[in-house]
């Protein structure tokens, strides 16, 4: 009876291992679908869920050495998730334009820059990143350091209005991702721009 | 010089091929003073009648080599009467020598051409006529008859001329032919492009190594814009630095020691230098505003670079360890891409002109002249790229639609189309040796 209690302690253990760091190597696909969807239920962590049935042994006791192995707690994503795509995110987030060669955003923009402030507030648990962009005229080596200064400059003021940093990363892609392709001054303006995207 | 009236006067049977301007009196970036062009004589090759077709190929490509380089008026001797082939492993015939210098024909090239062992042997043969010796006698085996013929003239150069030649160099370029830009080489004429890279990310910059044997470029391959070293002769790739940030655009320090390239690691983007395998990385600029895209001298003793510091781009010079910085270029709000010309004289850089468009111009480095190399033309030239005689420039312009790669002489005469189709070709560097 001991040992059988002992199978079930270390089987659930192994379980819950197994959400933390993926699947051991001994328990097959089709049980780690089955068990998992056991485990994720929002049960409070402190308490431990009603164990699943013993199941002939695939899990080999030696490599969990027993019943000293300490519990491991399993955070469960809250009930209401967010199912939106990143996609659909980034979309929610609208573009910053830029004046030719400059890198500070058109003041026309700065209520773009606080919504999205605003988003990015709103969802603490997302992290965005701002894309700089140029047009195709000046030279590609200059134009990446430019993008580069366009998606600092709209960080910073994004961080200057609440924002925090770390929930903000940069990358230029300067004239190398352009948005439009054509040698015409309304394709340029659109390819200045800082785009951003939900991580 | 020889005015051309009296050569065709009196040799009927020399042709001259190519328009062959007298010898300007400009030579950027050459620190070559008086200088005349010889008259070189290019008899017609021998071969097989089944290798027609390779001899032709081996003969034009010694004689395009030959007018390109500058150095040389060819000719090709073409006796009327004609007896072919002619066979001159023994040394030029008297009349020859004779003929030759009633016309002040200073040089015979010969050659002969037949496979062996599957590849293709070319029996060179260079002759002074003044005294008939001869004065290049090399078989030169290998695959590629073009490569051949560029190394036979490359030896006629450097014989005639104590110059070495750049018939043998590569130029790397960033090509979108598969849909991303990957490095890509090909020799000077543009000819045997071959892709290097298959990262299907976004590369930029590519800088050769000081000895030709690797190609330094900016690769998103994992992400974030990382440099990478390619090998040439295994195609194996290295990741050498990777910061937050950009990493961009390393220039090998002549004598190969340095790695010279800007980062923005620190926030803003400044230059650094490293050891080419990553080691003492060391800030060597210290300003607010953007410093990038370095250039050695040929000394290795400065660097030019372009910096923001002024407000737009203009392009800068400072000792290799960072000090006594000074500004270069003063016209035009828009100045970057440095290069400095291998005879140390002339920085050549992409201008912004006032139509908006790039163009090429290039000052000397005691500021003394400034120059426009390309003008005019609702197009852009831009990433010029120095051959190592200092001779010529390499640039990437979309003068004829998508870019291409060209080359121009530094006095803005002689375009040569290096690439035509295949997607963007832009980004070129022009091999060190």
């Amino acid at each position: 009876m001991k040992r059988m209690l002992q199978s079930v302690l270390t089987v659930f253990v192994g379980v819950s291992f197994l959400l933390l760091s993926g699947c051991p190597k001994k328990i097959t696909p089709e049980k780690k679908s089955s068990k998992s969807s056991n485990v994720v239920q929002p049960t409070p962590s402190a308490e431990l869920p009603k164990p699943p049935k013993p199941s002939p042994p695939t899990v080999d006791e030696d490599s969990f050495s027993g019943t000293s192995t300490p519990l491991n707690e399993v955070e469960i994503p809250p009930i209401n998730q967010d199912t939106k795509s990143q996609e659909e995110k980034t979309s929610e987030l609208a573009d910053v334009f830029f004046d030719f060669d400059q890198w500070a955003p058109r003041p026309i923009d700065l209520p773009v820059i606080e919504k999205n402030v605003n988003w990015v507030i709103a969802h603490p648990n997302q992290n965005v990143q701002i894309e700089g962009h140029g047009d195709s005229r000046g030279t590609n080596e200059y134009n990446l350091v430019l993008g580069e200064k366009r998606a600092d400059t709209v960080k910073n003021s994004m961080v200057s209005m609440g924002v925090d940093p770390s929930k903000l990363n940069i990358i230029s892609y300067g004239e190398e991702r352009p948005f439009c392709e054509k040698d015409e001054e309304r394709c340029y303006q659109e390819n200045r721009r800082a785009h951003f995207r939900v991580e | 010089m020889i005015g051309y009236a009296r050569v065709f006067f009196i040799a009927v049977g020399i042709v001259l091929v190519g328009s062959d301007l007298p010898a300007s009196d400009v030579f950027i970036g050459v620190s070559k003073g008086q200088f005349e062009k010889i008259a070189i004589g290019v008899v017609p090759f021998s071969a097989s009648p089944n290798e027609e077709k390779e001899r032709i190929l081996a003969e034009s490509v010694l004689k395009a080599d030959l007018l390109r380089s500058q150095l040389f008026k060819t000719t090709v001797i073409n006796f009327v009467k004609g007896n072919f082939p002619m066979d001159l492993t023994q040394g030029l015939p008297p009349k020859m020598t004779q003929w030759a210098q009633t016309i002040q024909v200073g040089a015979i090239a010969w050659a002969k051409l037949y496979p062996a062992d599957g590849k293709w042997t070319l029996e060179a043969y260079g002759y002074e006529t003044a005294g008939g010796n001869s004065v290049i006698r090399v078989k030169i085996t290998g695959n590629n008859i073009r490569a051949l013929a560029h190394r036979f003239s490359d030896k006629l150069v450097s014989y005639f001329t104590g110059e070495k030649g750049i018939a043998e160099t590569k130029i790397a370029y960033l090509s979108n032919q598969t849909g991303s830009k990957e490095v890509t080489l090909m020799d000077y004429d543009g000819e045997n492009s071959i892709r290097m890279t298959s990262d299907q990310s976004i590369i930029l910059s590519p800088r050769w190594s000081f000895d030709s044997t690797r190609i330094g470029y900016t690769s998103y391959r994992h992400g974030a814009p990382d440099i990478y070293f390619l090998d040439i002769a295994t195609g194996k790739r290295r990741k050498i630095f990777s910061a937050k940030g950009i990493s961009l655009s390393p220039a090998w320090a002549p004598s190969g020691e340095w790695v010279a390239f800007a980062s923005t690691k620190g926030g803003d983007a400044e230059i650094f230098k490293m050891r080419p395998n990553g080691d003492d990385l060391k800030q060597i600029t210290f300003h607010p505003a953007a410093d990038l895209s370095p250039t050695w001298s040929p000394t290795g003793q400065e660097i030019a670079f372009t910096s923001d510091r002024g407000g737009g781009p203009q392009i800068y010079i400072m000792d290799a360890e960072g000090g006594n910085v000074r500004r270069l270029t003063f016209s035009g709000e828009y100045n970057t891409s440095p290069s400095w010309s291998p005879q140390g004289d002339w920085v050549a850089y992409a201008c912004r002109d006032q139509g908006g468009f790039m163009k090429l111009c290039a000052n000397r480095v005691d500021g003394r002249e400034s120059i426009k190399i390309t003008e005019g033309g609702n197009w852009d030239d831009e990433s010029p790229s120095w051959a190592p005689n200092g001779r010529e420039i390499v640039f990437a312009s979309n003068r004829f639609g998508v870019s291409g790669i060209f080359t121009i002489r530094p006095d803005g005469e002689g375009l040569i189309r290096l690439t035509t189709g295949g997607g963007t070709n832009t980004s070129p560097a022009w091999a060190p040796r």
